[in-house]
């Protein structure tokens, strides 16, 4: 591989095929006849067009159009706009049919001083996204051992703050904060990560974010060990019931309504 | 009316999103249109009507979920406060109870956070969520109360119905943003840095958080003193509070002691923007989920300036940006729909025109691929900046004979009255190939002509023949040329006049044009008005069948082209014709004479991108290597012929892949106007990388 230049010298030639005739002067008046074209393997064209003959690769197997109507320009005002929604080529109806594809668990996680507990687990279908920037006050991070499964931001976790009050005291312009001893957040795992071998080794971490924590594309390592300045672990839950099993939301109707 | 749950946004599977869920308490079966209204005018129409949230719109779900209640109104209740903010010793002085849906309580005490859960409200509110939506991140719960007020925290909010839309915008901030306040109320800050956002205890310039949107020339501290604005110098006249960033003390309800990045962001007076440091967090945190990438961009006036504005498409979203000169901003985002309606699809056709005549362009969009049937939409302007679907043809236009995959379709003016109307060619899915005129009018399309299998004179319509629009005679409406290398046993270019009896042919060229020295099977045709006579030109460039590459010039003259120029192997000036070399006309000086964009990635050791300047009868070349300002060139980048600023012709180029937005200028030389990554958007200093 070569560079140009400006003022490149001869072009470049590759003598095994044709060359052009020589170029006529420019905005000279040429005339035709003097050319011998490249040749190739289809039919020369007709004047026009041979009925009963086929064009050369026409489409051939697909069926012909229907006669033509015809053209009729829409009278004034008429409405060239069809009811509904375009229709997917699947319509799905509504229900709970269970769809082949992925599906994720959400975990009701309550936090009370560093001991975290599962309160309540749904199954939602449709892949499950992984974010890759934490900032805000914190995040939690669902692992198997030293694998990541799903880390999630929580910005404003664990404080109650009432809005600001425009027309108060001066010392109620701003918002007024109460730390709560008792709070719950939302994790979210991949169900097919969750299964009767892994379950009792799944562990829930919760993190203070010390600094923003950012990265291209997270790794599998836990958040603690790929954001080691940035993360402080203050919660933990190590093994989870086995009410989250994927089956036994399913079992009691504990999946979500997939639209 | 039973409870029920209405799908407001619908931006793609829950677990790629954020889920933001509305419910309402305290409302009746009569209440309900109340509900709507509030959540239409205060989420939809204004936290999602504004900046960051309607150019990121496609990031969220919205869920509104309707709970019927027995009463109007939520229970309320009034605390002894003892003349304190400290709530510890308070009292209940008095309560009314209400049969709500969710059995929550207005308490209108700024230090019990205005108001609270009833004994079950946390039951009921789960009960909701996991009965009518998939998922929830963000939680909103209205309060039929007509007072202000609010809770906020751990991913909810809670209002009053007296709550508007920017004090939701502030508490997303919180929410969403993970940002803290930016105003002040009183005291000073002693503790350490800590892991906020938007504020600061470092005032050193190299070290400082938000250092990149700082300008060199601004004093830091830039505001020194309690809630302070700028006052370290005299205030730059062009200073904006929102958009122009320094160190300000005051923030995060202290007074001093803490840096706010500007004057006044939404963390600060709700009211204005986000400013440049938490948009860019907000735009960096969730950009996975908004899905938004560069590859598919198109350039439109769609606004009438008579400059190049940008519809991005995104696969099921897209944005418009229109073009302020010098900047592009954002004025729309469609989710999964505009209004009509049209759902967007990644396999989705578009074809940009002044299809009304109205002077700015709108959007036909075709998609045979994605749908039980193809549909043909046109949208237009909604009025506001956006887009609605006008017309729809579900796989037909009455005449067609069906829409099929492989419709493929042009924008051409065919009766000159100033509308763009639509050529239709199909080579693919029938048993012959097929071409119809559609003609606009106005607010929809009905087609005059359709060709089976031939356009009397052309000898038969084959699979591989190209389409290419042009006035040719310069009556004011265009005409088209067709060019076939592979079906016969030469190569053909036949010219077709547009009249009001349909596609009348002028010329055909079997074989050779003159001068050309014979037509090949690889001749690529770049249509343009090459020597400002009023009639479009055509430029053929081979660098396939011959030992070297040609560029041919061949002038219209009516009824048909006449040799002007040829070149083989080089154009003065750009180095080399070369196998792969790629060009797009464009009228690049102004002057009125269409000229050559030329570009190459395969065959050199770099890539080039270069113009080619018309004097009517040659061409003189110039180009730029490898860069173009900071822009990288390389294989994926893809190219739209544009008017960024000026008067006259197409001097821009917007340049884009999946990540990054440029605008080059050609007018003179080659140069970069602008380089966005992932998003577009104009920071007064600095940058988003």
């Amino acid at each position: 591989m070569i560079k140009k230049v400006k003022r490149g010298g001869a072009p470049r030639v590759d003598n095994s095929r044709p060359s052009k005739p020589p170029a006529p002067a420019a905005g000279s008046r040429v005339r035709a006849g003097d050319v011998e074209p490249p040749a190739y393997d289809g039919p020369r064209k007709p004047d026009r067009k041979e009925p009963g003959r086929s064009n050369p690769h026409s489409g051939g197997e697909g069926p012909s159009k229907p006669a033509q109507e015809p053209a009729r320009r829409p009278r004034a005002g008429a409405s060239d706009l069809p009811p509904g929604d375009q229709i997917p080529p699947k319509a799905r109806r509504g229900g709970r049919a269970r769809p082949a594809g992925e599906q994720y668990i959400r975990l009701r996680v309550r936090v009370r001083g560093d001991q975290l507990s599962v309160l309540d687990s749904h199954l939602v279908d449709g892949p499950l996204g992984q974010i890759t920037g934490f900032s805000g006050a914190n995040a939690y991070e669902v692992s198997v051992g030293d694998r990541l499964l799903h880390a999630g931001s929580l910005p404003d976790l664990g404080l109650q703050r009432s809005f600001a009050n425009p027309n108060g005291p001066a010392d109620q312009r701003g918002h007024h904060f109460t730390d709560r001893s008792t709070y719950e957040f939302m994790a979210r795992v991949p169900a097919h990560e969750v299964t009767p071998e892994t379950i009792d080794r799944i562990a829930i971490r919760l993190h203070r974010i010390k600094e923003e924590a950012r990265t291209d594309r997270l790794g599998a390592a836990p958040l603690a060990e790929q954001f080691a300045r940035q993360v402080r672990p203050v919660a933990e839950l190590v093994g989870l019931p086995a009410s989250v099993l994927p089956e036994a939301i399913e079992e009691r109707g504990g999946r979500t309504p997939s639209l | 009316m039973a409870d029920s749950m209405t799908v407001l946004r619908k931006a793609g599977p829950p677990g790629t999103k954020r889920n933001i869920v509305v419910l309402g308490d305290g409302f009746t079966a009569a209440d309900q249109p109340a509900y709507d209204q509030w959540v239409d005018t205060t989420l939809i129409q204004g936290v999602f009507g504004h900046d960051y949230f309607a150019e990121d719109a496609s990031a969220y779900n919205i869920y509104r979920i309707n709970l019927e209640s027995v009463d109007s109104g939520v229970s309320t209740r009034t605390y002894d406060e003892k003349g304190t903010v400290d709530p510890s010793d308070d009292t209940i002085a008095s309560e009314t109870a209400h049969n709500t849906a969710l059995g929550m309580i207005f308490n209108g005490s700024w230090s019990h956070c205005w108001l609270e859960y009833g004994a079950n409200t946390e039951t009921l509110l789960q009960a909701a969520i996991n009965t009518w939506v998939p998922d929830a991140n963000e939680i909103l719960v209205v309060l039929n109360n007509p007072n202000f007020g609010g809770c906020g925290g751990g991913g909810r909010a809670h209002v009053p119905m007296g709550v508007d839309w920017t004090v939701i915008a502030h508490e997303f901030g919180h929410g969403v943003g993970g940002f803290a306040d930016e105003y002040s109320v009183t005291g000073n800050y002693t503790g350490g840095e800590q892991a906020w956002i938007n504020l600061t205890t470092i005032t050193d310039r190299a070290t400082t958080k938000w250092r990149q949107f700082i300008d060199p020339t601004t004093p830091l501290p830039t505001g020194v003193g309690a809630g302070a604005n700028y006052n370290q110098g005299v205030r730059p006249a062009t200073w904006s509070s929102n958009f122009d960033v320094g160190l300000f003390e005051g923030g995060g309800t202290v007074s001093t002691g803490l840096y706010r990045p500007v004057e006044n962001c939404r963390m600060n007076g709700n009211t204005p923007e986000f400013c440049p440091v938490c948009y860019t967090s907000l735009k960096t945190n969730r950009d996975h989920e908004t899905d938004h990438h560069f590859r598919s961009a198109h350039a439109g006036d769609f606004y009438g300036t008579g400059r190049s504005d940008v519809l991005l498409h995104h696969g099921t979203s897209i944005q418009l940006f229109g073009n302020n000169a010098p900047d592009l901003v954002h004025r729309f985002s469609g989710v999964e729909r505009v209004p009509g309606s049209w759902q967007f699809m990644p396999n989705d056709q578009i074809v940009i025109g002044d299809f009304n005549g109205d002077g700015a362009d709108e959007v036909v969009i075709f998609n045979g691929v994605d749908w039980v049937m193809p549909y043909l939409g046109l949208l237009a302007s909604d009025g506001a900046g956006g887009l609605r679907l006008i017309a729809r043809y579900d796989a037909d236009i009455p005449g067609w004979g069906g829409f099929a995959r492989n419709d493929r379709f042009f924008k051409a003016d065919l009766n000159g009255d100033g509308k763009d109307d639509l050529i239709v060619v199909n080579g693919d899915d029938w048993s012959m190939t097929y071409v119809g005129l559609l003609r606009s009018t106005g607010t929809g399309f009905y087609l005059t002509h359709r060709y089976d299998g031939d356009i009397p004179g052309w000898g038969g319509l084959a699979r591989h023949d190209h389409f290419f629009v042009g006035d040719l005679n310069g009556d004011g409406k265009d005409d088209l040329v067709i060019f076939n290398g592979e079906d016969w046993s030469m190569s053909y270019v036949g010219l077709f006049r547009s009249q009001a009896s349909g596609l009348n042919m002028t010329a055909r060229y079997d074989g050779d044009i003159p001068g050309w020295g014979g037509l090949a099977r690889h001749d690529r045709l770049f249509l343009g008005d090459f020597d400002g006579d009023g009639r479009c030109d055509v430029y053929i460039f081979n660098g396939e069948d011959w030992s070297m590459p040609y560029l041919g010039m061949f002038g219209s003259v009516g009824s048909g082209l006449a040799y002007v120029n040829r070149y083989d192997g080089d154009v003065p000036g750009w180095g080399g014709l070369a196998r792969h070399d790629d060009f797009f006309a464009a009228d690049l000086n102004g002057n009125g004479r269409c000229d050559l964009w030329a570009w190459n990635h395969q065959d050199w050791a770099e890539e080039y991108l270069g113009r080619m300047i018309s004097s009517g009868t040659g061409l003189s070349a110039g180009f730029a290597a490898d860069w173009v300002g900071e822009w990288n060139l390389g294989p994926a980048d893809r190219f739209e012929v544009a008017r960024f600023s000026g008067k006259s012709g197409q001097p821009s180029l917007y340049v884009h892949n999946t990540d990054w937005f440029g605008v080059i200028s050609g007018r003179r030389g080659i140069g970069l106007d602008r380089i966005y990554y992932r998003w577009i958007h104009s920071y007064r200093y600095g940058r988003n990388w």
